[in-house]
């Protein structure tokens, strides 16, 4: 303490001095009031001592510039020369803990500030310099010519330092104004305002600190210093003004002069005090007062908290003294924008009760605007041309719908930032409910305006449909199930999907910007997959022709487009369009990276990110409530998977050519193969994979037992609306492919199978297993006739036995090396020769680009492998699907990223060509197929004759 | 290795030595690492004769473990086992290693290498290969084989370019050189059998008159389309390497021949000619890739051709037979 109010002869600079030191050293004192520092921040012990370093230095540099204002009060030029070389000396000392801090402490720039001005004022006085004795005056010479020299690293600091308690002065006079009249009452307000403020201040600052604990130490410094900013100006000016002061005595005596030392607080909880008391309250004088508030608005050191608080009592008065509506509106706007404000970090988010103020103050905005239908609100409106007065033709800048939009940001950051598991984040999310009236009440209300132009009201459209389409709507289809069902309609309860009908159909017409129309239409069909109109959703999706575009999208609606296609999957599979499930879902399950497509939350192992990549994709997060279930997601791709990948597996177990349809789902049944031991199945993968083991050997029952049981109904099916439909879907679906499956696997085995048999086994009608078994002789899956009188399967038995395929493709490969062989045989007999060589190399590259004699060797098997790849789809919906004009790129855009797979697709869109023509000489495939596999075996024979006999030759050369 | 191999010309294998190979390969055929031992024996020169009286297993490579400690651990282990064997008066001499092999796969450039440190070592090493699948069919398979004196001296430079090979004559039929085999027991051993054999017959129900043939041609089979790709490969390097030869070759030559015809021009207008340069580091001709792949493939290839052959001939027998028992 003693250290701290130092002597009481003090000079009144002293005591600024020593305010200096009050932020630095407070730990050791009694906490003063609203003095915000570094050392406040720091409520540890430890944390302090580790600064310790940084303390002393900071004291030792403080001291100095104590000693200089001295010194400069007394005109010692040449103990200024002295002090001043001291203080550099030490400030380079200093320069490590500096450096750390990142730059010089405020209250040495400001020292070396004063002193320039003090030596320049100096050096002008003319008058002044004659008289003084020769040493000085040296010294003041040698004093200005270094001090230009040193000034010259600072040079940006100082400029800030003067420039800010210009900043200062400008809100002064107004602060000013309220103590001039009334000085008794600002000396009671101060007594007591001090331990009012003191906790509030605390507990701004505590959240400050809860804040920015993920930022960087440095951020923090810097965010403190500035925050302790407004009070130096104060002190500067204190200083200038040359009264003598100090500590002890102002706080028993604050007469009006030292008013702006107590100017921040003393605004809060004075009324009227904006204004002198005998001031007439016109329109002018509250614009005025207004733009004077707002005036600091932005500015570095700026209480947030007590410009709201200012606002709101500038609009108490304009209120009180019935200004009109206008003015009103004008404070408002002024208000939220302030609300908004108050939060100077991006990524961080607002405070419940600033939350509530500005949800509260939207509210008394709209009423207002509402109330007042002769009020223009427009972003349009400059600043100059804004009408308060005339209250047929009001007109203020601003815009409602900004705010709004600006809220909605506002609330999702909120959601961001909190727990999604915990009580708080449902605590938030009944902040939905308010959101939704401020909406509709919005937009009732730009309804209601005629004025209000089409844009403005798809982007109010667009909001409500963004807060609509996610949600499920559980009373319109509990009415659509069950119409009898007498529910009283309540009123506004509104069907969700006539209005996102009807507002999407508006955007769809009026829209002028792709954004908000792409937005809607994503919206849209992501609500008609939600309550399962597969169709509708399907439809729009492709005549949206989004899927072309989609990648040069920005990423929100990438994202959306993401979550759209997810939930097109989901709708999909529930209405047992498996393989449009799998393709829809294909495309974010395949790189693993459904949880970021999503933006559900970020991977751990991308560690190249860059901490700005890394925040830009925070704020893109989903708020919990919106989030699509991951695993429900995997479930749903990987039943998709196995039920188009088994059949399709096991028909082509002895190709080498196999590809793969879902990367994915190979990956688990690897994963699964790995496994030394395989106890039974315990995740949602497990159980997947045992299922498609299960299927693969037909056996349909023990697929469905691990697909449904009470763990995975546990797990995905509950997540399902109406899951008991979904259920049976999956069984009936399960059976049939396994039925597939196993005509696949064991028609080698039979002769013939007597339908009914098979019918029984697979607990599937007659007249279905007809279809199917039908379905897979048009397709050529299945060599074999239906015998009809005895109801039977007849095999064919042509297709080539496993043994009989492996020779085949042994025999194409010793093709392959016979070629090779050849060609080496060549480059042996013609070397050096140029022009045999560069006629080999064309030779060599026609039949070796992209592996020529495997093409030329399969082309003539081509047709047969056609023939597999589109029999294993659903070619009857299929056809359907493709044959709209806009399908083809929905596929396309699938399977893009697959080259392999495209090709497959071209290739059946080859054969859609003479599909239905095939159908009709359905009689004479069997015939073909025996041709086919003699002419296979023929030539295999031949070629592996011909080339062991060359392989013999050339070995032996 | 300049002196000349011993002439032993057969293998002795001791009962007691195969029925340990038997053992270790039968019951540690789990893992992927194929089963081996060293084995420990005489070299006797007086009947020409490599006599394998013992062996015992070498512990796998544990698939965490590290490739040099466990080299340093194989080696310790295998003196302890070896002065553990002289301590009871056992042959300690290494006289090469067995290994099992499915379907004779066992031709690869590691297996190369191990022959050769062996015969390095010991001039008459072997390596038997045993494999198990055909002795579950019945059929007892262990095959000695041993480097030929020109695979030794080949594996000795290491180099496997086609020069060599066609100097040499080198080829894939004479990699390898097998010996033949023959068991002894001593005469009490071979009295206990004949006991045995009187007391319990052996059994009927052989496993050798099965023709389930499909799954054993399968296995071939598709070792054989394996070995091809391989042999694709090889012969795709081979080609490359050619075309790169090539232009290396004729680039050269174009700039030669360029450079005399300036050089006749320069003689003409009576200036010194352009100096020499030096060619071969201007036109470095690409690196000749080992034919040793190549090698082992088509001798793998031969191998498993051979045995398909022998493997068809027996069914073809079989199922001849069972024809004609049908048709009555």
């Amino acid at each position: 303490m003693s250290k701290f109010f130092a002597g009481d002869s003090e000079s009144e600079s002293e005591s600024s001095v020593s305010d200096e030191e009050e932020q630095e050293q407070k730990p050791t004192i009694a906490k003063p009031a609203f003095m915000v520092s570094d050392e406040e921040e720091d409520e540890d012990e430890g944390k302090r001592e580790v600064k310790s370093a940084k303390v002393k230095r900071h004291d030792e540099l403080k001291s100095i510039v104590k000693q200089l204002k001295n010194q400069q009060k007394i005109h010692d030029i040449s103990k200024v020369l002295a002090s001043f070389e001291e203080l550099a000396r030490i400030y380079e000392k200093a320069k490590k803990v500096i450096e750390r801090e990142g730059h010089a402490p405020m209250f040495y720039v400001r020292g070396i500030a004063e002193l320039m001005d003090y030596i320049e004022g100096r050096w002008e006085d003319r008058e002044w310099r004659s008289t003084m004795n020769k040493i000085n005056s040296k010294s003041l010479h040698t004093l200005r010519q270094k001090l230009r020299k040193y000034t010259r690293d600072f040079e940006d600091d100082i400029r800030y330092v003067k420039e800010n308690p210009t900043a200062d002065t400008d809100s002064e006079p107004e602060m000013d104004e309220p103590e001039a009249p009334a000085p008794s009452g600002a000396e009671i307000f101060r007594k007591d305002s001090f331990p009012r403020e003191e906790p509030e201040q605390k507990s701004e600052s505590d959240d400050d600190e809860g804040k920015d604990q993920d930022g960087d130490i440095k951020q923090i410094f810097m965010k403190k210093s500035t925050d302790a900013q407004p009070k130096e100006p104060g002190v500067v000016k204190e200083k200038i003004s040359k009264k003598p002061r100090d500590k002890q005595k102002l706080k028993k005596d604050a007469s009006a002069p030292d008013g702006d030392w107590v100017v921040k607080p003393g605004q809060l909880p004075e009324k009227g005090a904006l204004f002198p008391k005998d001031t007439e309250i016109t329109v002018a004088a509250c614009v005025k007062k207004l733009n004077e508030i707002l005036a600091v608005r932005g500015k570095k050191g700026t209480n947030r908290r007590e410009q709201i608080a200012l606002i709101g009592e500038l609009r108490e008065i304009v209120r009180k003294h019935k200004l009109g509506p206008c003015l009103e509106a004008k404070i408002l706007f002024s208000l939220i924008s302030a609300v908004f404000d108050y939060n100077q970090k991006v990524s961080s988010s607002m405070m419940p009760e600033i939350w509530e103020k500005c949800t509260s103050t939207m509210d008394e905005i709209l009423t207002l605007l509402e109330e007042n239908p002769s009020i223009l609100a427009s972003e349009n409106i400059p600043e100059d041309s804004e009408n308060f007065e005339d209250s047929e033709n009001y007109r203020v800048r601003g815009c409602i719908l900004t705010i709004f939009e600006k809220m909605d940001d506002e609330y999702t950051k909120i959601l961001q930032t909190s727990d999604a598991h915990a009580t708080e984040y449902v605590d938030r999310l009944k902040d939905e409910g308010r959101i939704c009236q401020i909406l509709e009440h919005l937009q009732r209300f730009l309804e209601s305006r005629t004025a209000t132009p089409s844009q403005e009201l798809c982007r109010i459209y667009l909001k409500r449909i963004e807060h609509t389409y996610y949600k499920y709507d559980y009373a319109s289809v509990r009415r659509q199930s069950n119409p009898n069902l007498d529910e009283p309609v309540v009123a506004g309860a509104d069907e969700t999907r006539r209005l996102i009908d009807d507002l999407c159909k508006f955007i769809y017409t009026h829209d002028k910007t792709d954004r908000i129309r792409a937005r809607a239409l994503l919206c849209h069909v992501y609500h008609h997959a939600l309550h399962d109109r597969w169709f509708e959703a399907r439809d729009l999706m492709l005549m949206s022709h989004m899927q072309d575009t989609i990648q040069h999208a920005d990423i929100p609606l990438q994202i959306l487009y993401n979550r759209t296609m997810v939930q097109l999957g989901f709708c999909a599979f529930r209405n047992g369009y498996i393989k449009d499930a799998h393709q829809a879902l294909n495309d974010v399950q395949s790189a693993n990276k459904s949880k970021e497509l999503l933006a559900q939350g970020m991977q751990m192992r991308n560690m190249e990110k860059t901490a700005e990549q890394e925040k830009t994709e925070k704020q893109r997060l989903m708020p919990y409530h919106m989030h699509i279930n991951l695993e429900l997601l995997e479930c749903i791709y990987l039943v998709s998977a196995m039920l188009i990948e088994i059949p399709y597996l096991v028909s082509h177990e002895f190709d080498t050519r196999r590809r793969m349809i879902s990367k994915q789902f190979h990956y688990q049944m690897k994963m699964s193969d790995r496994q030394a031991l395989l106890g039974p199945p315990e995740n949602m993968r497990e159980h997947v994979v045992a299922a498609s083991k299960a299927m693969k050997t037909g056996d349909w029952k023990a697929c469905v037992k691990f697909l449904i049981n009470e763990k995975m109904n546990q797990k995905v099916w509950h997540l399902l609306p109406q899951a008991d439909r979904v259920r049976e879907m999956l069984i009936s679906k399960i059976k049939e492919e396994s039925l597939r499956t196993y005509m696949f696997a064991f028609s080698p085995v039979y002769d013939s199978v007597s339908l009914p048999t098979l019918a029984e086994m697979f607990a599937l009608d007659e007249t279905c297993v007809h279809s199917i078994i039908s379905k897979m002789i048009l397709n050529e899956e299945l060599m074999a006739s239906l015998d009809e009188p005895s109801s039977c399967v007849v095999m064919h038995r042509t297709e080539p036995s496993k043994l009989q395929s492996l020779a085949l493709q042994l025999s194409e490969k010793i093709i392959n090396i016979t070629e090779l062989n050849e060609k080496i045989a060549e480059f042996k007999t013609n070397r050096g020769s140029q022009n045999t060589y560069q006629r080999q190399q064309g030779q060599g590259y026609q039949s070796w680009g992209g592996g020529g004699g495997h093409d030329r060797g399969y082309q003539d098997r081509g047709y047969q492998d056609r023939g597999h790849d589109r029999g294993y789809q659903d070619r009857g919906h299929d056809r359907g699907y493709q044959d709209r004009g806009q399908d083809r790129g929905y596929q396309d855009r699938g399977y893009q990223d697959r080259g392999y797979q495209d090709r497959g697709y071209q290739d059946r869109g080859y054969d859609r060509g003479y599909g239905h023509d095939r159908g009709g000489r359905g009689h004479d495939r069997g015939g073909r197929g025996y041709d086919r596999g003699g002419r296979g075996h023929e030539r295999g024979g031949h070629d592996r004759r011909a080339a062991s006999r060359r392989m013999a030759q050339l070995m032996s050369n | 290795m300049a002196a000349p191999l011993a002439p032993t010309d057969h293998v002795v294998v001791d009962g007691v030595a195969l029925l340990k190979i038997v053992n270790h390969c039968e019951q540690a055929q789990s893992g992927y690492e194929q089963p081996q031992g060293v084995m420990l024996g005489m070299v006797n020169s007086l009947e020409k004769s490599l006599e394998v009286t013992n062996c015992f297993p070498i512990p796998p490579l544990q698939p965490q473990e590290d490739q040099q400690k466990y080299e340093e651990k194989l080696y310790k282990y295998q003196m302890d086992m070896m002065r553990n064997y002289r301590h009871v008066n056992i042959d300690s001499l290494v006289v090469g290693f067995y290994q099992s092999a499915y379907f004779g796969t066992f031709v690869t450039s590691a297996f190369l290498e191990s022959l050769y440190e062996y015969q390095e070592n010991v001039q008459e090493s072997i390596v038997l290969v045993y494999d198990p699948l055909k002795t579950s069919q019945g059929f007892l398979s262990l095959r000695a084989f041993r480097l030929t004196t020109e695979s030794f001296a080949m594996m000795g430079t290491e180099d496997f370019s086609s020069e060599s090979l066609r100097d040499t004559k080198m080829t894939f039929e004479r990699l390898f050189e097998e010996l033949p085999i023959c068991f002894r027991n001593s005469s009490l051993v071979n009295g206990l059998l004949c006991e045995l054999e009187e007391r319990n017959p052996l059994r009927t129900d052989c496993h050798f008159l099965d023709i389930g043939t499909s799954s054993v041609l399968e296995k071939s089979v598709r070792l054989l389309m394996n070995a091809g790709e391989d042999f694709i490969k090889e012969t795709n390097g081979q080609i490359n390497y050619l075309r790169q030869y090539n232009r290396t070759i004729q680039m050269r030559n174009q700039y030669v021949s360029r450079r005399e015809e300036e050089n006749g021009k320069r003689k003409q207008r009576g200036e010194p000619p352009l100096p020499e340069e030096d060619l071969s580091r201007q036109f470095k001709l690409p690196p000749a890739p080992s034919r040793q792949t190549t090698l082992l493939t088509s001798s793998q290839v031969t191998r498993y051709s051979r045995q398909l052959n022998e493997f068809a001939a027996q069914s073809l027998a079989k199922l001849f037979a069972i024809q004609s028992l049908q048709q009555k």
